[in-house]
Protein backbone atom coordinates (compact mmCIF):
# COMPACT_ATOMS: atom_id res chain seq x y z
CA UNK A 1 0.00 0.00 0.00
CA UNK A 2 2.48 2.65 0.70
CA UNK A 3 4.46 1.28 -2.06
CA UNK A 4 1.61 2.45 -4.83
CA UNK A 5 0.83 5.50 -2.81
CA UNK A 6 4.20 7.11 -3.22
CA UNK A 7 4.59 5.54 -6.85
CA UNK A 8 1.52 7.89 -7.54
CA UNK A 9 1.98 11.05 -5.28
CA UNK A 10 5.96 10.61 -5.46
CA UNK A 11 5.82 11.36 -9.38
CA UNK A 12 6.23 14.96 -10.47
CA UNK A 13 3.72 16.51 -12.28
CA UNK A 14 5.28 17.92 -15.66
CA UNK A 15 6.05 21.59 -16.23
CA UNK A 16 4.20 21.49 -19.44
CA UNK A 17 1.19 20.29 -17.60
CA UNK A 18 1.23 22.30 -14.66
CA UNK A 19 1.24 25.27 -16.88
CA UNK A 20 -1.87 23.96 -18.39
CA UNK A 21 -3.47 23.70 -15.61
CA UNK A 22 -2.70 26.52 -13.70
CA UNK A 23 -4.07 28.88 -16.97
CA UNK A 24 -7.03 26.46 -17.07
CA UNK A 25 -7.53 27.17 -13.36
CA UNK A 26 -7.20 31.13 -13.70
CA UNK A 27 -9.60 31.30 -17.10
CA UNK A 28 -11.92 29.15 -14.63
CA UNK A 29 -11.34 31.54 -11.77
CA UNK A 30 -12.30 34.60 -13.91
CA UNK A 31 -15.07 33.14 -15.75
CA UNK A 32 -16.42 32.41 -11.99
CA UNK A 33 -15.54 35.41 -9.92
CA UNK A 34 -12.46 37.25 -10.83
CA UNK A 35 -8.71 35.97 -12.43
CA UNK A 36 -5.96 34.38 -9.67
CA UNK A 37 -4.60 37.07 -7.30
CA UNK A 38 -2.67 36.50 -4.22
CA UNK A 39 -2.01 39.80 -2.97
CA UNK A 40 -5.26 41.35 -1.81
CA UNK A 41 -5.49 38.04 0.24
CA UNK A 42 -2.44 38.21 1.62
CA UNK A 43 -3.39 41.80 2.89
CA UNK A 44 -6.63 41.04 4.21
CA UNK A 45 -4.18 38.92 6.51
CA UNK A 46 -2.13 41.69 7.08
CA UNK A 47 -5.48 43.56 7.99
CA UNK A 48 -7.15 41.26 10.24
CA UNK A 49 -3.66 40.73 11.66
CA UNK A 50 -3.00 44.66 12.37
CA UNK A 51 -6.88 44.86 13.36
CA UNK A 52 -6.95 42.41 15.98
CA UNK A 53 -3.28 43.86 17.26
CA UNK A 54 -5.49 46.75 17.78
CA UNK A 55 -4.96 49.18 14.93
CA UNK A 56 -7.65 51.05 13.35
CA UNK A 57 -10.08 49.34 11.47
CA UNK A 58 -9.66 49.62 7.82
CA UNK A 59 -12.69 50.90 5.92
CA UNK A 60 -14.36 47.38 4.78
CA UNK A 61 -12.23 44.74 6.79
CA UNK A 62 -13.92 41.60 5.68
CA UNK A 63 -12.83 38.34 8.13
CA UNK A 64 -10.29 36.06 6.34
CA UNK A 65 -13.13 33.41 6.13
CA UNK A 66 -15.34 35.71 3.87
CA UNK A 67 -12.65 37.17 1.77
CA UNK A 68 -12.47 35.94 -1.49
CA UNK A 69 -8.57 35.96 -2.29
CA UNK A 70 -7.82 34.86 1.38
CA UNK A 71 -9.89 31.65 1.02
CA UNK A 72 -7.82 31.21 -2.28
CA UNK A 73 -4.65 31.26 0.08
CA UNK A 74 -6.05 29.45 2.08
CA UNK A 75 -6.60 26.11 -0.33
CA UNK A 76 -3.08 27.00 -1.97
CA UNK A 77 -1.55 26.59 1.29
CA UNK A 78 -3.79 23.60 2.43
CA UNK A 79 -3.13 22.05 -0.98
CA UNK A 80 0.33 22.27 -0.99
CA UNK A 81 0.53 20.75 2.67
CA UNK A 82 -1.59 17.88 2.22
CA UNK A 83 0.14 17.03 -1.49
CA UNK A 84 3.77 17.53 0.50
CA UNK A 85 2.30 14.93 3.42
CA UNK A 86 1.07 12.65 0.33
CA UNK A 87 5.14 12.79 -1.43
CA UNK A 88 6.15 12.64 1.68
CA UNK A 89 8.30 16.07 1.06
CA UNK A 90 6.53 17.70 3.90
CA UNK A 91 9.29 18.37 6.67
CA UNK A 92 10.03 21.38 8.96
CA UNK A 93 12.79 22.96 7.61
CA UNK A 94 14.90 25.79 9.96
CA UNK A 95 16.84 28.12 8.48
CA UNK A 96 19.54 30.53 9.67
CA UNK A 97 18.21 33.28 11.88
CA UNK A 98 20.05 35.28 8.96
CA UNK A 99 18.60 33.45 6.16
CA UNK A 100 14.60 34.11 8.02
CA UNK A 101 15.53 37.56 8.12
CA UNK A 102 16.39 37.76 4.51
CA UNK A 103 12.81 35.98 3.82
CA UNK A 104 11.19 38.84 5.97
CA UNK A 105 13.01 41.69 3.99
CA UNK A 106 11.67 40.00 0.91
CA UNK A 107 8.53 39.98 2.12
CA UNK A 108 8.59 43.61 3.33
CA UNK A 109 9.77 44.34 -0.56
CA UNK A 110 7.21 42.15 -1.99
CA UNK A 111 4.87 43.76 -0.19
CA UNK A 112 5.95 47.57 -1.34
CA UNK A 113 6.41 46.32 -5.09
CA UNK A 114 2.84 44.50 -4.98
CA UNK A 115 1.67 48.49 -3.43
CA UNK A 116 3.31 50.11 -6.12
CA UNK A 117 2.11 47.74 -8.82
CA UNK A 118 -1.34 46.97 -7.80
CA UNK A 119 -0.66 43.40 -7.48
CA UNK A 120 1.96 41.08 -7.09
CA UNK A 121 3.45 38.85 -10.00
CA UNK A 122 0.47 36.85 -10.04
CA UNK A 123 -2.82 39.46 -10.19
CA UNK A 124 0.01 42.09 -11.35
CA UNK A 125 1.78 40.25 -14.12
CA UNK A 126 -0.03 36.88 -14.82
CA UNK A 127 -3.72 37.97 -14.81
CA UNK A 128 -2.70 41.77 -15.86
CA UNK A 129 -1.01 40.53 -18.89
CA UNK A 130 -3.65 37.93 -19.93
CA UNK A 131 -5.88 40.62 -19.20
CA UNK A 132 -4.18 42.78 -21.93
CA UNK A 133 -3.14 45.38 -19.73
CA UNK A 134 -0.57 47.32 -20.04
CA UNK A 135 0.46 47.56 -16.83
CA UNK A 136 1.22 43.71 -16.56
CA UNK A 137 3.93 44.08 -19.23
CA UNK A 138 5.67 47.13 -18.01
CA UNK A 139 5.64 45.22 -14.42
CA UNK A 140 7.28 42.11 -16.34
CA UNK A 141 10.23 44.22 -17.51
CA UNK A 142 10.77 45.11 -13.82
CA UNK A 143 10.28 42.07 -12.33
CA UNK A 144 13.16 41.13 -15.02
CA UNK A 145 15.29 43.52 -14.08
CA UNK A 146 14.78 42.98 -10.17
CA UNK A 147 15.02 39.53 -10.80
CA UNK A 148 18.51 40.25 -11.85
CA UNK A 149 19.44 42.47 -9.38
CA UNK A 150 18.48 40.27 -6.42
CA UNK A 151 20.53 37.45 -8.05
CA UNK A 152 23.29 40.01 -8.37
CA UNK A 153 23.16 40.86 -4.69
CA UNK A 154 23.03 37.18 -3.47
CA UNK A 155 26.20 35.85 -5.75
CA UNK A 156 27.70 38.86 -4.19
CA UNK A 157 26.37 37.70 -0.54
CA UNK A 158 27.83 34.50 -1.11
CA UNK A 159 31.09 35.30 -2.42
CA UNK A 160 31.47 37.95 0.77
CA UNK A 161 29.51 36.52 3.45
CA UNK A 162 29.07 33.05 2.50
CA UNK A 163 28.55 32.39 6.28
CA UNK A 164 24.86 34.03 6.05
CA UNK A 165 23.61 31.14 4.07
CA UNK A 166 25.25 28.13 5.45
CA UNK A 167 23.11 24.63 6.60
CA UNK A 168 21.03 24.98 9.71
CA UNK A 169 21.04 21.52 11.06
CA UNK A 170 17.25 22.15 12.03
CA UNK A 171 15.72 19.61 9.74
CA UNK A 172 12.48 17.28 11.52
CA UNK A 173 11.72 15.42 8.61
CA UNK A 174 9.98 12.38 7.70
CA UNK A 175 7.30 11.89 9.01
CA UNK A 176 6.07 8.45 9.49
CA UNK A 177 3.44 6.66 6.99
CA UNK A 178 1.00 6.35 9.30
CA UNK A 179 0.70 9.64 10.64
CA UNK A 180 0.98 11.05 7.60
CA UNK A 181 -2.28 9.12 6.10
CA UNK A 182 -3.72 10.01 9.25
CA UNK A 183 -3.12 13.66 8.55
CA UNK A 184 -4.39 13.73 4.89
CA UNK A 185 -7.38 12.10 6.19
CA UNK A 186 -7.85 14.67 8.98
CA UNK A 187 -6.71 17.50 6.31
CA UNK A 188 -9.19 16.12 3.87
CA UNK A 189 -12.40 15.80 6.36
CA UNK A 190 -11.78 19.73 7.86
CA UNK A 191 -12.12 20.75 3.58
CA UNK A 192 -14.65 19.18 3.08
CA UNK A 193 -16.44 20.41 6.44
CA UNK A 194 -15.44 23.63 5.52
CA UNK A 195 -16.90 23.21 1.97
CA UNK A 196 -20.36 22.10 3.59
CA UNK A 197 -19.97 24.80 5.95
CA UNK A 198 -19.78 27.39 3.45
CA UNK A 199 -22.80 26.20 1.93
CA UNK A 200 -25.05 25.98 4.47
CA UNK A 201 -24.31 29.64 5.63
CA UNK A 202 -25.43 31.03 2.12
CA UNK A 203 -21.25 31.39 1.14
CA UNK A 204 -20.82 28.21 -1.01
CA UNK A 205 -18.90 30.66 -3.48
CA UNK A 206 -16.48 30.59 -0.92
CA UNK A 207 -16.48 26.89 -0.39
CA UNK A 208 -15.52 26.96 -4.64
CA UNK A 209 -12.33 29.26 -3.91
CA UNK A 210 -11.56 26.77 -1.30
CA UNK A 211 -11.59 24.17 -3.64
CA UNK A 212 -9.52 26.09 -6.66
CA UNK A 213 -7.15 26.73 -3.84
CA UNK A 214 -6.65 23.23 -2.81
CA UNK A 215 -6.22 22.41 -6.39
CA UNK A 216 -3.41 25.13 -6.98
CA UNK A 217 -1.73 24.16 -4.10
CA UNK A 218 -1.44 20.45 -5.27
CA UNK A 219 -0.45 21.42 -8.91
CA UNK A 220 2.64 24.01 -7.82
CA UNK A 221 3.90 21.55 -5.12
CA UNK A 222 3.57 18.61 -7.29
CA UNK A 223 5.33 20.40 -10.43
CA UNK A 224 7.03 23.02 -8.55
CA UNK A 225 5.79 25.65 -10.82
CA UNK A 226 7.80 28.44 -10.03
CA UNK A 227 7.27 32.27 -11.41
CA UNK A 228 10.84 33.57 -9.30
CA UNK A 229 12.57 30.83 -11.34
CA UNK A 230 11.10 31.85 -15.09
CA UNK A 231 12.74 34.97 -14.17
CA UNK A 232 15.65 34.41 -12.14
CA UNK A 233 16.99 31.28 -13.81
CA UNK A 234 18.21 32.44 -17.20
CA UNK A 235 20.09 34.44 -14.96
CA UNK A 236 21.72 32.14 -13.02
CA UNK A 237 21.75 28.17 -14.41
CA UNK A 238 20.42 29.10 -17.72
CA UNK A 239 17.89 26.53 -17.59
CA UNK A 240 15.11 27.94 -19.71
CA UNK A 241 12.40 24.84 -19.48
CA UNK A 242 10.30 27.32 -16.56
CA UNK A 243 10.46 30.48 -18.60
CA UNK A 244 8.93 28.44 -21.56
CA UNK A 245 6.44 27.11 -18.95
CA UNK A 246 5.26 30.59 -17.59
CA UNK A 247 5.39 31.80 -21.10
CA UNK A 248 3.08 29.23 -22.42
CA UNK A 249 0.75 29.36 -19.06
CA UNK A 250 0.29 33.42 -19.73
CA UNK A 251 -0.03 32.81 -23.17
CA UNK A 252 -3.09 30.32 -23.09
CA UNK A 253 -4.72 32.20 -20.02
CA UNK A 254 -5.03 35.43 -22.13
CA UNK A 255 -6.50 33.54 -24.72
CA UNK A 256 -9.15 32.65 -22.33
CA UNK A 257 -9.18 35.97 -20.88
CA UNK A 258 -9.67 37.72 -24.00
CA UNK A 259 -12.77 34.99 -25.08
CA UNK A 260 -14.67 35.97 -21.90
CA UNK A 261 -13.99 39.96 -22.28
CA UNK A 262 -14.50 39.77 -26.32
CA UNK A 263 -17.46 37.77 -26.05
CA UNK A 264 -18.71 40.23 -22.99
CA UNK A 265 -18.87 38.01 -20.47
CA UNK A 266 -16.57 39.93 -18.63
CA UNK A 267 -16.17 43.47 -18.23
CA UNK A 268 -13.04 44.93 -20.83
CA UNK A 269 -11.45 47.19 -17.80
CA UNK A 270 -11.60 44.28 -15.65
CA UNK A 271 -7.73 43.92 -14.03
CA UNK A 272 -6.93 46.70 -16.17
CA UNK A 273 -5.36 48.91 -13.31
CA UNK A 274 -4.07 52.76 -13.13
CA UNK A 275 -0.25 51.11 -13.20
CA UNK A 276 1.04 51.86 -16.59
CA UNK A 277 3.66 52.09 -16.39
CA UNK A 278 5.43 54.30 -13.48
CA UNK A 279 3.75 52.12 -10.31
CA UNK A 280 4.13 48.87 -11.94
CA UNK A 281 7.68 49.13 -13.22
CA UNK A 282 9.27 50.60 -10.25
CA UNK A 283 6.72 48.31 -8.48
CA UNK A 284 7.81 45.04 -10.63
CA UNK A 285 12.01 45.90 -9.92
CA UNK A 286 11.23 46.01 -6.31
CA UNK A 287 9.16 42.74 -6.23
CA UNK A 288 11.45 41.24 -8.14
CA UNK A 289 14.26 42.26 -5.89
CA UNK A 290 12.60 40.75 -2.92
CA UNK A 291 11.16 37.74 -4.71
CA UNK A 292 14.68 36.11 -5.43
CA UNK A 293 15.58 37.21 -1.48
CA UNK A 294 12.85 35.31 -0.37
CA UNK A 295 13.21 32.50 -2.81
CA UNK A 296 9.69 32.83 -3.70
CA UNK A 297 7.08 34.98 -4.75
CA UNK A 298 3.58 35.47 -2.55
CA UNK A 299 2.09 32.47 -4.03
CA UNK A 300 5.38 30.22 -3.80
CA UNK A 301 6.39 31.53 -0.87
CA UNK A 302 2.57 30.53 0.30
CA UNK A 303 3.22 26.57 -1.37
CA UNK A 304 6.92 26.94 0.44
CA UNK A 305 5.62 27.30 3.50
CA UNK A 306 2.66 24.54 2.94
CA UNK A 307 5.47 22.10 2.82
CA UNK A 308 7.39 23.39 5.88
CA UNK A 309 10.10 25.88 4.62
CA UNK A 310 10.17 28.02 7.84
CA UNK A 311 11.78 31.08 5.82
CA UNK A 312 9.17 31.05 3.72
CA UNK A 313 6.35 31.16 6.52
CA UNK A 314 8.09 34.40 7.40
CA UNK A 315 8.17 35.55 4.09
CA UNK A 316 4.17 35.50 4.06
CA UNK A 317 3.75 37.02 7.13
CA UNK A 318 6.19 39.81 6.30
CA UNK A 319 4.41 40.20 2.80
CA UNK A 320 1.12 40.34 4.55
CA UNK A 321 1.77 43.34 6.92
CA UNK A 322 3.90 44.94 5.02
CA UNK A 323 1.68 44.69 1.90
CA UNK A 324 -1.27 46.14 4.71
CA UNK A 325 0.94 49.10 6.01
CA UNK A 326 2.27 50.32 2.81
CA UNK A 327 -1.05 50.25 1.09
CA UNK A 328 -3.05 52.32 4.16
CA UNK A 329 0.20 54.64 3.52
CA UNK A 330 0.02 54.59 -0.06
CA UNK A 331 -3.63 55.64 0.22
CA UNK A 332 -3.11 58.37 2.59
CA UNK A 333 -0.53 60.27 0.55
CA UNK A 334 -0.95 62.30 -2.82
CA UNK A 335 1.38 59.66 -4.37
CA UNK A 336 -1.10 57.12 -5.04
CA UNK A 337 -2.27 59.68 -7.87
CA UNK A 338 1.19 59.67 -9.69
CA UNK A 339 1.35 55.19 -10.37
CA UNK A 340 0.07 55.56 -14.10
CA UNK A 341 -2.66 55.98 -15.83
CA UNK A 342 -5.20 52.58 -17.68
CA UNK A 343 -4.24 51.35 -20.51
CA UNK A 344 -6.06 48.28 -21.80
CA UNK A 345 -4.18 47.63 -25.13
CA UNK A 346 -7.13 46.26 -27.66
CA UNK A 347 -9.10 50.18 -27.11
CA UNK A 348 -5.41 51.40 -28.45
CA UNK A 349 -4.31 48.91 -30.99
CA UNK A 350 -7.35 46.96 -31.65
CA UNK A 351 -7.85 43.18 -30.58
CA UNK A 352 -5.48 41.04 -33.54
CA UNK A 353 -2.34 43.77 -32.83
CA UNK A 354 -2.57 43.89 -29.48
CA UNK A 355 -2.57 39.52 -29.10
CA UNK A 356 -0.31 39.36 -31.52
CA UNK A 357 1.84 42.01 -29.49
CA UNK A 358 1.30 40.28 -26.19
CA UNK A 359 1.64 36.72 -27.42
CA UNK A 360 4.61 38.20 -29.20
CA UNK A 361 6.52 39.51 -25.95
CA UNK A 362 5.86 35.78 -24.39
CA UNK A 363 7.39 34.07 -27.28
CA UNK A 364 10.23 36.63 -27.37
CA UNK A 365 10.88 35.81 -23.69
CA UNK A 366 10.96 31.81 -23.56
CA UNK A 367 13.36 32.64 -27.20
CA UNK A 368 15.40 35.15 -25.09
CA UNK A 369 15.58 31.98 -22.67
CA UNK A 370 16.45 29.52 -24.54
CA UNK A 371 18.94 31.09 -26.97
CA UNK A 372 20.58 32.10 -23.28
CA UNK A 373 20.55 28.10 -22.14
CA UNK A 374 22.72 27.95 -25.54
CA UNK A 375 24.55 30.44 -25.69
CA UNK A 376 25.25 30.51 -22.35
CA UNK A 377 25.20 34.70 -22.50
CA UNK A 378 23.90 35.46 -18.91
CA UNK A 379 24.08 32.20 -17.26
CA UNK A 380 26.26 33.18 -13.67
CA UNK B 1 25.75 6.95 -10.90
CA UNK B 2 25.70 4.52 -8.49
CA UNK B 3 28.36 3.72 -5.37
CA UNK B 4 28.93 -0.22 -6.38
CA UNK B 5 32.16 0.08 -7.04
CA UNK B 6 32.46 0.82 -3.30
CA UNK B 7 31.64 4.02 -1.41
CA UNK B 8 33.20 7.03 -3.32
CA UNK B 9 35.25 9.63 -1.08
CA UNK B 10 34.49 13.49 -0.84
CA UNK B 11 37.06 15.78 -0.60
CA UNK B 12 34.94 18.50 1.05
CA UNK B 13 31.13 18.53 2.58
CA UNK B 14 28.65 21.61 1.95
CA UNK B 15 26.05 21.87 4.56
CA UNK B 16 23.25 23.27 2.65
CA UNK B 17 20.57 22.32 5.23
CA UNK B 18 17.62 24.31 5.80
CA UNK B 19 18.36 26.44 2.59
CA UNK B 20 15.70 27.18 -0.09
CA UNK B 21 16.54 27.91 -3.65
CA UNK B 22 18.90 29.64 -5.01
CA UNK B 23 21.01 29.33 -2.10
CA UNK B 24 22.06 25.73 -2.82
CA UNK B 25 23.07 26.43 -5.97
CA UNK B 26 24.84 29.64 -5.15
CA UNK B 27 26.92 27.95 -2.37
CA UNK B 28 27.29 24.59 -4.34
CA UNK B 29 29.13 26.70 -7.02
CA UNK B 30 31.16 29.03 -4.90
CA UNK B 31 32.58 25.15 -3.21
CA UNK B 32 33.29 23.87 -6.07
CA UNK B 33 35.69 26.82 -7.45
CA UNK B 34 37.52 26.00 -4.39
CA UNK B 35 38.19 22.53 -5.07
CA UNK B 36 40.58 20.75 -7.67
CA UNK B 37 39.91 19.24 -11.06
CA UNK B 38 39.03 15.60 -9.82
CA UNK B 39 38.08 16.35 -6.53
CA UNK B 40 34.12 15.19 -5.04
CA UNK B 41 32.49 17.88 -3.06
CA UNK B 42 29.34 16.51 -0.77
CA UNK B 43 26.90 18.64 -0.32
CA UNK B 44 23.55 17.76 2.10
CA UNK B 45 20.14 19.37 1.26
CA UNK B 46 16.64 19.65 2.47
CA UNK B 47 14.99 21.71 -0.26
CA UNK B 48 12.87 19.26 -2.76
CA UNK B 49 13.78 21.96 -5.26
CA UNK B 50 17.38 21.09 -5.27
CA UNK B 51 17.60 18.30 -7.05
CA UNK B 52 16.22 19.37 -10.20
CA UNK B 53 18.63 22.69 -9.60
CA UNK B 54 21.65 21.03 -9.11
CA UNK B 55 20.79 18.64 -11.76
CA UNK B 56 20.14 22.04 -14.31
CA UNK B 57 23.08 23.07 -12.76
CA UNK B 58 25.83 20.38 -13.69
CA UNK B 59 24.37 20.33 -16.98
CA UNK B 60 25.57 23.90 -17.72
CA UNK B 61 28.27 23.66 -15.74
CA UNK B 62 29.47 20.73 -17.09
CA UNK B 63 30.77 19.27 -13.87
CA UNK B 64 29.80 15.44 -13.45
CA UNK B 65 26.86 14.35 -10.73
CA UNK B 66 27.88 11.07 -9.58
CA UNK B 67 25.15 10.49 -7.05
CA UNK B 68 21.84 12.18 -6.10
CA UNK B 69 20.32 9.87 -2.93
CA UNK B 70 17.37 10.33 -0.49
CA UNK B 71 18.62 10.01 3.09
CA UNK B 72 16.26 8.23 5.52
CA UNK B 73 15.53 11.95 7.39
CA UNK B 74 14.39 13.09 3.77
CA UNK B 75 17.19 15.13 3.41
CA UNK B 76 19.44 14.61 -0.38
CA UNK B 77 22.70 13.76 -0.84
CA UNK B 78 24.23 14.89 -3.93
CA UNK B 79 27.97 13.52 -4.83
CA UNK B 80 29.61 16.08 -7.68
CA UNK B 81 32.84 16.00 -8.95
CA UNK B 82 35.06 18.78 -10.09
CA UNK B 83 36.06 18.53 -14.05
CA UNK B 84 37.43 21.37 -14.88
CA UNK B 85 38.58 24.45 -13.83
Amino acid sequence: MKEQLDTVFRKPLSLWSAALGLATANILLFAFEKPWTSADGLRNWGDWLLYTLGAPTPEELLSPLLYSGSVLNVGILAGALLSALLSDQFAVRMSTLMELAKGTVGGILMGLGAVLAMGCNIGGFVSAVSALSAAGFSMMLGLLIGAYLGLRYLVWEVDRFSRISIGSRMFLGSLSFTSRTWLVCCGLLAAGGAVAAYSQKGYSQRGVLLVFGLILGIILQRSRFCLVRAFREPFLTGESRMTQAAALSVGVSMLGFSILKSAGHRSLESFVFPAFWEGSFLGGIVFGIGMVLAGGCGVGALWRAGEGHVKLLFTTIAFALSTSIFRMLWQDSSLINHTGSMLFLPDRLGWPLSLLLALGVLLAWSLFAVWNEKARGFAA
Amino acid sequence: MSEEDGPIKSDAILDCTGLVCPMPILQTSKKIAQLEVGQVLEMISTDPGSQPDLQNWVRQTRHELLLVQSLENGAFRFLIRKTHP
